[in-house]
């Protein structure tokens, strides 16, 4: 090489290096002159203060902002903050040279923290006037990347709670795409003095936090969660926005949309699946060495959606056709429309996003046309909800009718549920455990010709996650005069969700319930009481109850006996006690171990009556003396007994059709007391009698019983 | 004078026919009756089959529906068995060999393992009569047929048993 043309090369290389120098300490002059003023600009367009550290030009296009922080003007809580420790902004040197104007075209934030309380607030003051800025900078190639944001929802010191964010968002003629992942990872308080820099964590992943962020909160990563992946592209046309995906993935969720935006009328098409049974929310967090990450990140980039990433989610919406007039702050859903898990599903109604968030809504399930719901006779839901939250507490009105369709069961006793909840009121509260208080209840159910009316006053329900499927739901309440109190297990596993529960009843007013069962009119006294609920193996109900120191009054049973065999004291039981066990399936509803005990009367035994209406009981009467005594028919035979015997024992088996029960007086040492002084004429005259009695007008004597 | 003689003519052919035809069913019946106490239960389906076919509106249809029913059942055919029993049920609701129709249909539907049918007409069974027993322990149905088969129902306080010319036929419980 010839050395003038070496002293060129080297010459014009200085000459560079000292352009470069040049232009960078003039322009970091520059920069530096003008920080407050650009500060003080971006100050006049939001409400709060931000502050800068320094500034840097950083040649040939590269603008550094360091250690940027947003602090609210009126508030001195050092944790409501959003901090920028590092943001870098391109521009268009092309721009710059030929119209001296400073085009940003990529701007990128390093492991910024975000305090969510306060950048709530922030964008309900400045939301507004920062959209109209944006929109009105002119329309550009321009890419926005955020790398490793700690997004701070922590509420008090014991309970850290970060989300990890990264996206990117660039535009593109008019194309837009919106591409990232958010992370929720499980912390656990760590005291001061014990929490380490994360900064040193090796895993790297939560390297560039903020050290306000652990050492204020003290939080301690203990497993690093599942990430969720969203995808959004769109193309401008006019007025409008042709959403070509929207697109969120993660291990138990793949949701995706597409539709248009244009002016006020949002349509959108698309379908979801969703594992409510994750079987890990957390990966385990361990070192990942260089080519790890290497790897990890070509795995991520080639973002491929697995051919088996539907088979094994349990929930899946399909077919979601959605109409909506969105005109801030309200929306006006037209039509949602989906069917989740082959159930149709139809949603339309009102919300609105002011200071307080309201709804009004219409949700109606048909369940009908379904082909794979499992329950074939429940026919369709309709729920209208109506409610209102003040950002702690969402408080509704609800009516919900549920109907049955008897021609698909016949057996199932319910054609239909029409439900009123007044005032349910949901604490919104993440931190806290999900409860709900209920203002006013009032379910009626409809059973054949019956309505049952229960009502429920200032009902408090609440949600507990024992385990990550199995949730146990509490209901205490004031009952009828006394006190209900629920507790039910919902385990959400396969193969079959299950639901086990008791209910426990203490001191209800019997009388009360006569529109929840009718029987219950004829009655008074205190119940006490126990039901136990299960739906595994087949959903069934077991329990006992107990009155104490009531009275019947012309109770049906008591009724037929006073009136058939003239004996008026049992129009009205005074009894001590009357309790019994029970079972209830959709075959058979059995009492058993049924007591009563009273002055005049005593009864033991069981019941059952199945889904055809065929009773099956044993029941022994016992009658004092004192109430035989009263009847003509029995006054004779009162004789047989001694002093000894204070009350008669009749044994009975009872068979048959409900209405007209079979019944046989069962042998025992009272009957063969009875029927030893009784000549056997006598016994055939009574058969004939009870025959007659129990032979109804209409019925065919042609085939009549054999004379013997 | 006339017109007596003009009613008396109108009335005689009005009536002589019929009680013709009231004759003739009459006499067929009485040769199945008569094939029966034969034993000859091929001519008792035929002359029954006759009155059925030709004198579907006979006071006799109720005997011959149930008489077929048996003869079919017997062959067995069962599915014109069921035909002719349920013609019975649909027709003659308060037939009184009501009882003993059913003790077949439940029998046909066993055979044929239709177990919606079987609890129907279990049911059906046990809840056509309503029993009191306070000092027998059963109570006894009969019923004969126009095949002259004695049948015979024993209602126990949940249970029914069918015998049929004094053998157990069937038994439906609870």
């Amino acid at each position: 090489m010839p050395p003038f043309r070496n002293r060129f090369l080297s010459w014009a290389a200085i000459i560079l290096v000292l352009c470069v120098l040049v232009v960078s300490i003039v322009f970091n002059i520059l920069l530096g002159l003008n920080k407050s003023r650009i500060v003080n600009a971006a100050n006049t367009l939001i409400s709060d203060q931000l502050d800068v550290g320094y500034m840097a030009y950083v040649f040939p296009n590269i603008v550094v902002i360091k250690d940027a922080v947003l602090v609210p003007n009126d508030d001195l809580d050092p944790a409501r903050v959003v901090k920028l420790p590092a943001v870098t902004a391109e521009f268009s040197i092309l721009e710059f040279i030929l119209r001296q104007n400073v085009t940003v075209q990529k701007v990128k934030l390093y492991s910024p923290y975000i305090h969510h309380g306060y950048f709530s607030d922030f964008l309900k003051r400045n939301g507004k006037q920062l959209l109209d800025f944006l929109l009105r900078l002119p329309r550009v190639d321009f890419r926005f990347s955020v790398k490793d944001t700690l997004w701070d929802f922590t509420v008090g010191a014991g309970s850290p709670d970060y989300v990890q964010l990264n996206f990117v968002f660039w535009m593109k003629k008019d194309t837009i795409r919106v591409q990232g992942a958010a992370r929720k990872d499980k912390y656990v308080h760590a005291p001061k003095h014990k929490t380490r820099q994360p900064r040193e964590d090796p895993a790297g992943v939560s390297r560039g936090w903020p050290p306000w962020a652990s050492l204020a909160k003290g939080g301690q990563r203990q497993a690093a969660g599942l990430p969720l992946e969203f995808d959004f592209q769109g193309v401008w046309a006019g007025e409008g926005l042709f959403i070509d995906h929207l697109s969120l993935i993660r291990k138990n969720v793949y949701l995706k949309l597409w539709g248009s935006l244009f002016r006020e009328k949002l349509q959108l098409n698309g379908f979801a699946f969703l594992d409510t049974y994750p079987q890990e929310e957390y990966g385990t967090v361990k070192p990942v060495k260089q080519s790890g990450r290497i790897r990890e990140y070509l795995r991520k980039a080639q973002k491929p959606v697995p051919a088996g990433h539907f088979q094994d989610k349990d929930l899946y919406l399909m077919d979601m056709d959605c109409l909506a007039r969105i005109s801030p702050p309200r929306v006006d859903v037209e039509r949602l429309n989906f069917n989740f898990n082959d159930v149709p599903v139809t949603l339309k109604g009102r919300l609105l996003f002011n200071d307080l968030f309201s709804a009004d809504l219409d949700i109606g399930l048909d369940p009908a046309r379904s082909k794979n719901f499992a329950m074939k006779n429940l026919n369709e839901i309709r729920w209208h909800l109506a409610g209102a939250s003040d950002g702690k507490v969402f408080t509704s009105d609800n009516d919900i009718h549920v109907s049955f369709d008897k021609a698909k069961n016949p057996n199932f006793p319910v054609t239909k549920i029409d439900s009123t909840l007044k005032g349910l009121r949901f604490l919104l509260d993440q931190y806290a455990r999900p409860s709900a208080r209920l203002k006013r209840g009032e379910t009626t159910i409809a059973t054949g010709g019956n309505l049952h009316k229960l009502f429920l006053e200032n009902a408090v329900i609440s949600l507990s996650a024992l385990k990550s499927t199995l949730r146990l739901l509490e209901v205490k309440s004031p009952f009828y005069g006394g006190r209900l109190a629920g507790r039910f297990w919902l385990t959400t596993g396969r193969p079959v969700p299950k639901v086990d529960g008791t209910v426990v009843l203490n001191d209800v007013d019997v009388h009360q319930l006569d529109e929840l069962f009718l029987d219950f009119a004829k009655a008074e006294g205190r119940l006490f009481g126990r039901v136990h609920l299960t739906s595994v193996p087949r959903l069934s109900l077991d329990g006992q109850f107990d009155m104490h120191n009531g009275r019947l009054k012309n109770f049906a049973f008591f009724q037929w006996l006073a009136d058939t065999f003239n004996l008026p004291s049992l129009r009205q039981v005074d009894f001590r006690q009357v309790s019994s066990g029970f079972t209830a399936d959709l075959d058979a509803l059995k009492f058993k171990g049924i007591l009563l005990s009273s002055g005049n009367v005593n009864i033991s035994g069981d019941f059952a009556i199945d889904k055809n209406g065929l009773v099956a009981s044993y029941l022994s009467l016992a009658f004092s003396k004192k109430l035989l005594d009263e009847s003509a028919k029995f006054r004779p035979i009162l004789k047989i007994f001694g002093e000894d015997i204070p009350m008669v024992v009749f044994d009975f088996q009872l068979a048959g059709r409900q209405e007209a029960m079979n019944f046989q007086w069962m042998p025992s040492p009272h009957k063969n007391m009875i029927q030893e002084r009784i000549p056997n004429f006598v016994e055939r005259i009574i058969e004939r009698r009870i025959d007659k009695m129990m032979t109804p007008a209409e019925q065919p004597q042609a085939a009549a019983p054999q004379k013997e | 004078m006339r017109m007596r003689v003009w009613i008396i003519l109108t009335g005689w052919l009005l009536f002589v026919p019929a009680s013709g035809y009231a004759g003739e069913v009459d006499a067929l019946y009485a040769k199945a009756l008569q094939a029966a106490r034969a034993g000859r239960v091929d001519f008792v389906f035929m002359y029954c089959n006759q009155i059925d076919r030709e004198y579907p509106r006979s006071r006799y249809r109720e005997q011959v529906l149930f008489a077929k029913g048996e003869y079919f059942y017997e062959l067995p055919a069962h599915a014109l068995a069921k035909e002719a029993f349920e013609k019975v049920l649909e027709e003659y609701p308060q037939s009184p060999a009501k009882l003993f129709v059913l003790s077949y249909l439940h029998k046909i539907a066993e055979a044929e393992g239709k177990a919606e049918s079987i609890e129907r007409f279990r049911k059906e069974i046990l809840t056509l009569r309503q029993v009191g027993l306070v000092f027998k322990e059963t109570k006894e149905y009969n019923y004969s047929s126009p095949f002259y088969r004695s049948y015979r129902a024993v209602f126990y306080i949940d249970k029914v048993e069918f015998y049929r010319g004094g053998e157990l036929f069937a038994a439906v419980s609870q």
